[in-house]
């Protein structure tokens, strides 16, 4: 009998090691989010912006006016938040190492008082790390009183490691409700297929 | 397959009759046979599916379904064969002769074995289910790509929690396939003394154990991204649908690896039975199975090369994925080795293992041409990849489940089947295989996208081609199941306990058919 209870043991042993490995690969699943972050954050691939100390334009540091870029403003809406977002200037042109300031006009339609957060995106994404922005809306959060329309104004440049083969570079916000009332998953869901 | 049971002595066994027996049975040979007979019913509706893609494939324009039921039809399409026909096939193999080769009465879990197999039923009643709700059935390709996956209709809902449950049921089943054999060998079967299939299988097992948790994240995310407010896919969220593809291809690429390394077991088997010879090369067998498992945790972004990766990264995953051809020839190699100097004869499982080594090897290479980076911003999402896949896992596994189950049959029937028949029906197989997918690399090569219900006139004789061959290969398959029924009826010739005379190993020991309990006090291995 002790041969069968030592299986017994070795069995549920397994059993152990094997669920506990079905867990963990559960968790590595999500642990990747935050890995691919941190990763795009190194490496500057995933279009998220970079936030950097100010560099003005002066002797050590001049503006290169050898090289012109053309800067791209756009903002794409979504149906989780009834805000509208235009660029006041559709485009630019920017010296590197120049630094440029633009609006955005940013609408509540709805009769309530809300809270969005903007979330930025550069394309292409090996241009995303050479856009440095100085201020911009999207930094904080923005509360709109019902109907208020508000020009929200974004400082940048570019920096002068921007590869050569990049001429143009596109800015893109969209925003993103704050408050717990809007998001709610049913009328988020039921949004967007009716919207599809 | 009663028939086969019905003679077995159960004397101190009280099971109870008609549909109890099979919705209780804990005996590894009733639920190896249940999962046979799943699979095989899930083949069937996966191919109907994929004859209607034919049909409207047939010619340019839009003629047999609207383009979101074929979006439908091509999701469901490669979920059914994948979770639905393959994996439980491979399942059912296992649960059959895991035991019977490593002399152990049964699984060493039994009754949760006949939970992972009754989960499936229920997971792919909800499956097809979603077909039937109002916005339609997953649209986003079996790979699920976010964002379209974050929309779409409680279809997609559906998808997601059968996704949950199939993936319950393999996890379960890998967990007993690993505590059967690290438990349950006879004496003296040491690891190394183990049949291909059984090594092949348990490192399949860890795979399972790896990879099917890391997708059951993936659509968690989704569905927490469509239902509770999360943002990890959605870009207006912060989130990012380019991290979608990671955590799903990190999944991805194991998961065609366990489609793949049962059928390099039951290959295995075969070839050395009818090349009247030892497998050559045993040890070398077994490392190159572990090294194609641990490689393919580390090539998954050769799925994504054009979402912009990183040079290193391209560079990185790219001379990974060359490295897998290094195991994967390792094992043709030893394959052809077998065969040289044996004495050969050539009945039907011999047939279908030699088609698979050798079209198999088409799809290997096809796969290294798609591993070329640069090569592959061409050839990405065209018909090339799918003819890339369908000489892997058709000609693969499919395949080499078929000669599996001409392999084995007649030791669990007890009765041949009929060899003009199973010829017959290997033939126009393979035949039709090629007429339905050689094709699909020219029109791939010529830039015909994939997933799309219409396509350029210029493609249209290849499309021809291969939907004529599609309905061939279909109506080919009704021969296995005459073929499969025929054998279990008893009506052919009785099938000895060797059955082969090359045959090899603990399960052609025993009876055929075998007793309904096996190896109840376990043989001596020397
Ligand atoms: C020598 C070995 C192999 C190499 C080098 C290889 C390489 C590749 C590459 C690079 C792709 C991506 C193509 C693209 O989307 O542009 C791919 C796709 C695929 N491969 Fe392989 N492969 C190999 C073996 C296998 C095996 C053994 C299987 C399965 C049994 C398999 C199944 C698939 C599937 C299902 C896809 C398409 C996934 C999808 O997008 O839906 N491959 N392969
Ligand atoms: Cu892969």
């Amino acid at each position: 009998m002790t041969s069968s209870q030592a299986m017994k043991r070795s069995k549920t042993r397994w059993i152990v090691i094997l669920s506990g490995t079905v867990v963990l690969m559960f968790g590595f699943g999500y642990a990747l989010v935050p890995l691919y972050d941190l990763f795009c954050e190194i490496t500057g691939v995933g279009g998220k912006p970079t936030v950097a100390v100010l560099q003005l334009d002066s002797d050590e540091n001049p503006i290169d006016y050898s090289k012109e870029v053309t800067v791209e403003f756009t903002a794409t809406g979504n149906n989780n938040i009834p805000w509208t977002i235009k660029p006041l200037v559709k485009k630019t042109k920017v010296h590197l190492g120049e630094v440029h300031m633009m609006n955005y006009l940013v609408t509540n339609t709805s009769s309530q008082q809300m809270v969005g957060q903007a979330i930025p995106s550069i394309s292409p994404m090996q241009g995303a790390r050479h856009m440095v922005k100085l201020e911009c809306f999207c930094f904080n959060a923005q509360t709109l009183e019902p109907g208020e329309a508000r020009e929200m104004p974004v400082r940048f440049y570019v920096n002068k490691d921007l590869p050569d083969e990049i001429n143009t570079l596109t800015l893109s916000y969209s925003f993103f409700p704050m408050n717990e009332s809007v998001s709610t998953s049913d009328n988020q869901s039921e949004e967007q297929q009716s919207s599809s | 397959m009663s028939a086969a049971h019905t003679e077995a002595h159960d004397h101190h066994d009280h099971r109870p009759s008609g549909i109890m027996r099979w919705l209780t049975t804990t005996n590894h040979k009733d639920i190896g046979t249940m999962y046979l007979i799943f699979s095989l019913t899930m083949f069937f509706v996966g191919g109907i599916m994929a004859l209607a893609i034919r049909a409207e494939l047939f010619q340019p324009g839009l003629q047999v379904v609207n383009p979101e039921l074929f979006n439908s039809l091509t999701t469901l399409h490669a979920l059914i064969m994948i979770f639905g026909a393959i994996m439980p096939g491979f399942v059912g193999f296992a649960n059959w002769l895991i035991p019977m080769m490593i002399g152990a009465p049964d699984m060493a879990l039994p009754r949760m074995n006949n939970w992972s197999f009754w989960i499936l039923p229920f997971a792919f009643a909800l499956l097809l289910g979603s077909l039937f709700t109002v916005g339609g059935g997953p649209a986003s390709g079996w790979t699920l790509y976010a964002p379209l996956s974050v929309q779409g209709g409680a279809g997609v809902d559906m998808t997601i929690l059968s996704i949950h449950m199939m993936g319950i049921s393999s996890v379960l089943g890998a967990i007993n396939i690993i505590v059967t054999i690290m438990n349950m060998r006879a004496p003296g079967m040491n690891l190394m003394k183990m049949p291909l299939f059984v090594w092949t299988w348990l490192i399949t097992a860890f795979l399972l154990i790896a990879a099917m948790p890391v997708l059951a994240g993936a659509v968690t995310m989704l569905l927490t991204d469509r239902h509770f407010g999360t943002a990890f896919f959605d870009p207006a969220g912060g989130g990012d649908p380019v991290l979608f593809q990671h955590i799903f291809w990190f999944f991805g690429h194991p998961e065609v690896y366990i489609l793949i390394l049962p059928a390099f077991g039951i290959i295995s088997q075969i070839v050395p039975t009818f090349s009247r010879k030892p497998l050559f090369g045993y040890d070398s067998m077994v490392f190159a199975t572990a090294g194609i498992a641990f490689l393919s945790f580390i090539v998954w972004a050769h799925h994504m090369f054009t979402v912009g990766m990183p040079l290193a990264g391209e560079l990185f995953f790219m001379y990974a994925t060359m490295l897998i051809a290094v195991p994967t020839g390792v094992k043709v190699f030893n394959w052809v080795a077998t065969m040289w100097r044996g004495s050969i004869t050539l009945e039907t499982p011999m047939l279908f293992a030699l088609a698979v080594v050798f079209l198999f090897t088409i799809g290997g290479l096809s796969g290294l041409m798609l591993a070329i980076v640069p090569a592959d911003f061409q050839y990405h999402d065209t018909y090339f990849v799918v003819a890339h896949f369908h000489y892997v896992l058709f000609s693969g596994s499919i395949m080499a489940m078929m000669g599996a189950t001409y392999y084995w049959l007649p030791k669990w029937t007890g009765r041949m089947y009929s060899e003009g028949l199973g010829k017959t029906h290997f033939w126009l197989t393979t035949i039709f295989f090629n007429v339905t997918f050689f094709p699909q690399h020219f029109l791939g090569l010529a830039g015909m996208p994939r997933r799309i219900p219409d396509y350029s006139v210029q493609f249209t004789e290849f499309n021809i081609i291969s939907s004529i061959g599609a309905f061939g290969l279909g109506l080919a398959q009704l021969l296995f199941v005459y073929i499969i029924i025929q054998a279990v009826r008893g009506k052919n010739e009785k099938a000895t306990a060797q059955v082969w005379e090359g045959a090899d190993g603990l399960e052609w020991t025993v009876d055929s058919p075998p007793p309904y309990h096996t190896f109840e006090t376990p043989p001596t291995v020397k």
